[in-house]
């Protein structure tokens, strides 16, 4: 559905994307994460045909920007939705999309019946987002783009918006999402990518930086140097008594663990196996070094 | 078509409203005026000096000897020439017509010869609300999506983007021409309605020429149009290019700034007139009177604006074509 290979995108000297490779299929929801000025944002606008690139980016085997026609089944969701303010959320939608026939079903999912005939000039930033998300996947009848689609909503939204999600991965659309709720987001996507400095990490490749984390909390600080300066090149963070490590190896964990029953500790908490754990691994563990 | 709905939202149709108060304005202006020349069968526009009075057709004759006398002493880089040229045309015009000098409308001030000039009270105010009102729209038309943000969701349609601009550009330069239309139609019914006498003007260089109301109207209208063609063009491309509207429009103020110069600097009155507005009415009206064979001055400064407009138009497409939109 989409690929891309050695995509690389610069402003005004600066590379952000420094040779992304990304691959999505239909019925999938592919996460994109990363910290902010990570390149994600950038990542959609390339596919969106908004901003020129190198490498490749084809979407169904054409460039977005070179044949735009592709982008008639692609919705797209930038930054912060924006719509012509005089028009009603239903016109905005008619207006953006070619083809109208999921519409009444999404916006039942959705649950923005109560609206969707308003004019947007009188709607939250919660109900543009909804909006945002709705034309994005009423449009993408092949590829949905969606820049953090979860900002600004409640609770109970947040459901309605993950089902329109499996919705439209059912109807056969690939959806590609940024977020920097990542274990909401995390627990929707079939495959996720994590982008640092303008590269890209794929979930299988961040099962070498290990899975486990623990943060330990030792009675004194003496007992803490001597644990910390034995497994020096795991250590994530320091303070005091406090230190984080993160162990890649299997060996190593077990000996951290038995090194750590014979000293006398307050607390030691491990992470759960969350794209949340993964990303603060893969952040710690680069800072260390 | 989707578009042109766009085009008309409730934002758009406020760009209107400037010109139709001035038109309104400028009818009551009309209809006020019309008690003037009652009696007068004439009235002369632009660019005419002033004429001596005279009684008789014998003493318009002797005028006109006299002037032809003392041109024959001038040469054609004399500050004087123009002046004794027009006036030579101008004796040679009401003596061939046989016009009498108390059918004239007399004139009042420096810049005109009669209360009553469809330069003063309409073309002129009209060109500079259709200026002003053309390049705020045009600057504003293409560059609102990118104030607004809407530009994420129009570029990303699948649609060209040149597809865009260009459809765009077109839908809005129809719509205002047809308002400009109207407008000037609904103006030559009113001068019509108030029996305004022929109009003498000097259209194109060293020609004179007299126009009923109609022919006036069609020539105001072809002018304004003309030049709201080459104006909207540039500011819209200009906007295009920069996917801002500051710019052109601190662009259009300069040029504007550099024609009210040009005024009250100008030999005449109105020569800021005759860098824009005067040069496309005496194109067209030149060819109207006189076939395919304007003033070549006229001509020459009609061209360098719609090739400058031109260029613009290229140069703004292919930056707007080439640049990201975000």
């Amino acid at each position: 559905m989409i690929t891309t290979s050695k995509l690389t995108k610069s402003y005004r000297k600066k590379d952000v994307l420094k040779g992304v490779d990304l691959e999505a299929e239909r019925g999938q929801i592919v996460g994109i994460f990363g910290a902010n000025g990570s390149g994600k944002t950038t990542f959609l606008k390339c596919a969106a045909g908004l901003a020129s690139f190198g490498g490749e980016l084809l979407i169904d085997g054409r460039s977005p920007v070179k044949d735009c026609s592709v982008l008639k089944e692609v919705g797209v969701m930038i930054d912060v939705p924006s719509f012509y303010k005089d028009m009603t959320g239903r016109e905005n939608l008619k207006f953006f999309c070619n083809d109208l026939s999921s519409a009444e079903q999404y916006i039942k999912i959705l649950g923005v019946e109560d609206f969707i005939d308003k004019r947007v000039r009188t709607y939250s930033a919660g109900m543009r987002q909804k909006l945002g998300i709705l034309t994005a996947c009423v449009k993408g009848k092949k590829l949905v783009l969606l820049d953090e689609p979860f900002n600004g909503l409640d609770v109970l939204s947040l459901d309605k918006a993950d089902e329109l999600l499996d919705t439209c991965r059912k109807s056969g659309a690939c959806l590609i999402l940024t977020s920097h709720m990542l274990e909401h987001s995390g627990a929707l996507c079939d495959r996720y990518y994590l982008l640092k400095d303008g590269k890209v990490f794929k979930n299988e490749d961040l099962e070498k930086f290990g899975k486990r984390l623990y943060r330990v909390e030792m009675k004194d600080a003496d007992c803490a140097d001597a644990i910390v300066r034995k497994f020096e090149s795991n250590v994530c963070d320091k303070s005091a008594k406090t230190f984080e490590v993160a162990f890649e190896n299997e060996d190593e964990r077990l000996k951290f663990l038995n090194a750590i029953l014979g000293c006398d500790f307050l607390s030691v908490k491990e992470t759960t196996d969350t794209v949340e754990g993964k990303y603060r691994i893969m952040e710690r563990k680069d800072e260390a070094r | 078509m989707k578009h042109v709905k766009y085009f008309f939202t409730r934002k758009y149709l406020l760009f209107l409203l400037p010109v139709i108060i001035g038109i309104a304005i400028s009818g009551y202006m009309m209809v006020t005026d019309g008690e003037f020349y009652d009696n007068n069968i004439y009235t002369v526009s632009h660019f005419v000096p002033e004429i001596q009075e005279y009684s008789s057709m014998e003493e318009l004759e002797s005028l006109l000897e006299k002037t032809r006398f003392e041109i024959s002493f001038l040469g054609k880089d004399d500050e004087e020439y123009e002046d004794k040229l027009i006036k030579l045309l101008w004796y040679e015009y009401l003596y061939s017509t046989g016009t009498e000098y108390d059918t004239i409308a007399s004139y009042e001030g420096s810049r005109k010869f009669t209360k009553f000039s469809m330069f003063d009270n309409f073309s002129e105010p009209v060109f500079i609300l259709v200026y002003f009102m053309s390049v705020i729209a045009g600057a504003l038309l293409i560059t609102w999506d990118f104030q607004a943000g809407t530009a994420k969701l129009i570029y990303s349609s699948g649609e060209n983007k040149l597809k865009v601009l260009f459809s765009r550009y077109g839908i809005s330069l129809a719509a205002f021409s047809a308002l400009i239309i109207v407008i000037e139609t609904v103006y030559a019914l009113i001068a019509s309605g108030v029996g305004g006498p022929s109009e003498i003007g000097l259209m194109a260089q060293f020609r004179i020429n007299v126009f009923s109301f109609g022919e006036y109207a069609i020539i105001s209208m072809l002018s304004v149009i003309l030049n709201f063609w080459i104006v909207y063009t540039a500011a819209y491309f200009a906007s295009a290019a920069f996917h801002n509207c500051v710019i052109p429009l601190c662009g259009a103020m300069i040029v504007f700034v550099f024609i009210m110069f040009i005024r009250n600097s100008g030999a005449y009155g109105s020569m800021w007139m005759k860098f824009l507005d005067s040069s496309v009415f005496g194109l067209v009206a030149g060819m109207y009177k006189n076939g395919s064979n304007p003033s070549a001055t006229d001509f020459l400064i009609y061209l360098v604006n719609v090739f400058s407009a031109a260029a613009i138009a290229v140069a703004g497409s292919v930056v707007f074509y080439k640049r990201d939109v975000l």
